[in-house]
This record gives C-alpha cells, sequence and structure tokens, in this order.
C-alpha cells in the first residue's frame, strides 16, 4: 500500500469499529403539514438517526442511547421517532430549509439544527482535478468556479445528511 | 484542461448571465392617482432571480409581485413590463413585495425602490423618474 493512503485508510479502520445499534424498525415516512413542501418533494433519501450520551466534559464519548424519543421539524414536514431510526427525508431542488431535531430523556434534553446539503455543489467540488502542475490546477479551478457560477441553482438538489447523531448531556 | 475548454466554459457562464424570459410585450398598467393628471408613462421591466451559491442565478417566470405606488396596486408574474405613470411633483417609491415556490417553500423577498428624480417637472418629459430594469433576488 502506498503511504500516502494511510491517512485515509486509518479513519476508515477506524470508524469500522465502531459499533453501532441496530435499526429495528423500517424507514419511517415524514408527514407533511404544507401541501407546497409535499408537492415540491423531488425523491427521498434515508437518514439514519442515533442519540448518544456525552460523558466526559468537552469529549464525546462512543456510549449510544438507545430509545430515545425525538422529533424533528422542517418546513412543512415532521416526524416523531425513537433513536436509533431511519427517517425517509423529503429531497428538494432550488432550495430546502434546515430541520431542526429535538430529542429527550426524562432528564435530558437536545436540540440540533441540521442544514441541508447542496448535493449538486458538493458533486462540482468533489469531482475529479487535472494533473498538469500549478497551471493545470489553477485552470481546473478556475473552470470549477466558472461551472459553479454558471449552474441553475433552481436545479440544485438538496438532500439531508446521511447520518444525523445528537448528543444527549454535555456536549463539547 | 485546456485553456480552450476554460474559454468555452467562461462563454457558457457569461451567457447564464442573460434574461432567460422575455416578459409579455404588452405593459401592465399601473394605475394614476385619483385627480392627478398624468405627464407621461414610464415602462419599467421588473424580473426576478434566484441566487445560489457561488454566484449562480436563475430566472424565475413564476414569482407573483404585488407592486403598490402611492395608493395603487398590481398583481403581477415575473418577468412583466410595468407602465408607471407620473404625476407633476414629487414621485412616490415602488414597493415591490413578491413570492415564489422555492423548493418547499414560499419564499418572500420585498423592496423598496426610490425614484431616481424625485420631482417631477411638466415641462421637462424627457426625463425619466423610474429605471428600466429592476431586479428582485430571492437567496437560495
Amino acid at each position: 500500500m502506498n503511504i500516502r493512503y494511510l491517512p485515509l485508510a486509518l479513519p476508515l479502520l477506524l470508524a469500522a469499529c465502531v459499533d453501532y445499534a441496530e435499526v429495528k424498525t423500517p424507514p419511517q415516512s415524514v408527514s407533511f403539514t404544507q401541501k407546497r413542501a409535499q408537492a415540491a418533494v423531488q425523491g427521498y433519501s434515508e437518514t439514519t438517526f442515533r442519540s448518544f450520551r456525552s460523558t466526559a466534559k468537552g469529549r464525546k464519548d462512543n456510549q449510544e442511547l438507545v430509545g430515545v424519543r425525538c422529533t424533528l421539524a422542517g418546513t412543512g414536514f415532521k416526524a416523531a421517532f425513537v433513536t436509533p431510526a431511519i427517517v425517509k427525508m423529503p429531497a428538494y431542488k432550488g432550495a430546502a430549509d434546515p430541520i431542526t431535531v429535538t430529542c429527550r430523556t426524562d432528564k435530558e434534553r437536545t436540540d440540533k439544527t441540521v442544514k441541508p446539503i447542496n448535493m449538486t455543489l458538493l458533486r462540482m467540488n468533489q469531482s475529479s482535478t487535472t494533473s498538469g502542475g500549478i497551471l493545470g490546477i489553477a485552470l481546473t479551478a478556475a473552470a470549477k468556479g466558472i461551472a459553479k457560477a454558471a449552474r441553475d441553482p433552481l436545479k440544485d438538489e438538496f438532500n439531508y445528511p446521511a447520518n444525523i447523531h445528537l448528543v444527549l448531556g454535555v456536549e463539547d | 484542461m485546456s485553456l480552450r475548454l476554460l474559454l468555452v466554459a467562461a462563454v457558457l457562464a457569461l451567457s447564464a448571465c442573460a434574461a432567460d424570459y422575455d416578459p409579455p410585450a404588452t405593459p401592465v398598467a399601473l394605475p394614476p392617482e385619483p385627480s392627478k393628471p398624468v405627464l407621461q408613462r414610464e415602462t419599467v421591466t421588473v424580473s426576478a432571480f434566484l441566487v445560489g451559491a457561488s454566484s449562480s442565478l436563475a430566472e424565475l417566470n413564476t414569482a407573483r409581485c404585488e407592486i403598490a405606488r402611492g395608493g395603487q396596486t398590481v398583481t403581477v408574474t415575473t418577468p412583466v413590463m410595468l407602465s408607471i405613470p407620473v404625476h407633476a411633483g414629487a414621485q412616490e417609491p415602488l414597493d415591490i413585495d413578491c413570492s415564489a415556490q422555492i423548493g418547499p417553500r414560499l419564499a418572500r423577498t420585498t423592496l423598496r425602490h426610490l425614484p431616481e428624480t424625485a420631482i417631477a417637472d411638466p415641462a421637462d418629459t424627457a426625463s425619466r423618474h423610474y429605471p428600466e430594469q429592476i431586479t428582485i433576488r430571492f437567496r437560495q
């Protein structure tokens, strides 16, 4: 293995060690509170919601909490679930708004605002770069910038993250 | 990537700045203020755009706008040519309140456009008091 791949491989290996609780319920749907939000849906993407307890000050440990009741609210839709859960989140074109997720136990509560991801822009940023020295890199960066500015923002695809972690207790 | 491709991309980018839709040829008339004689009419093109990340732009042909001036109101869909009556004396600002379906939400944006020349002189019917083009911007 080339040594330069080691920094990439290490986090993947470590991530594989984290043993998350099995999601035992089938993916659930959001309920729409506004017809216009429902009519604008372009598709659905699954988001896994997990809750954790942060026990050490300034440091999140890996203690996953199972059975925490959560609600989420977005523009024109909402859902209630018990973690861990998979929710089929609506995908939109043109724009999407952040969602607010609230999880609570008898003693604790956490609120988290999660922004949607502009997948179109993400794909453009992640597209392959050229190898052609500094000039090639500069030209590619310039072309990417032009392509980003030239795209139609009405066609931008917005999804919510595939994984959302809610941390109860002390958060860093 | 070659310089040629970069130039093609630049040309495409510049073409994206142009308006995508033509307004209907017949202007929508804003009613004159009651009991005020009309010195002249000025035509203003009102367009709406969605501004995305990285300065991308898309013209909206579905934005609904309520345009008010001096107590008179018209409701239009962009792009539109608006015929504004000019009365003698002080000109009222244009209040534009637009909404458009963008993603899941009905986005709203408002704009107050002050007259470029505040006072209309009956002896001077050549000067404009409102701009030829007003652009409404929605944020992504």
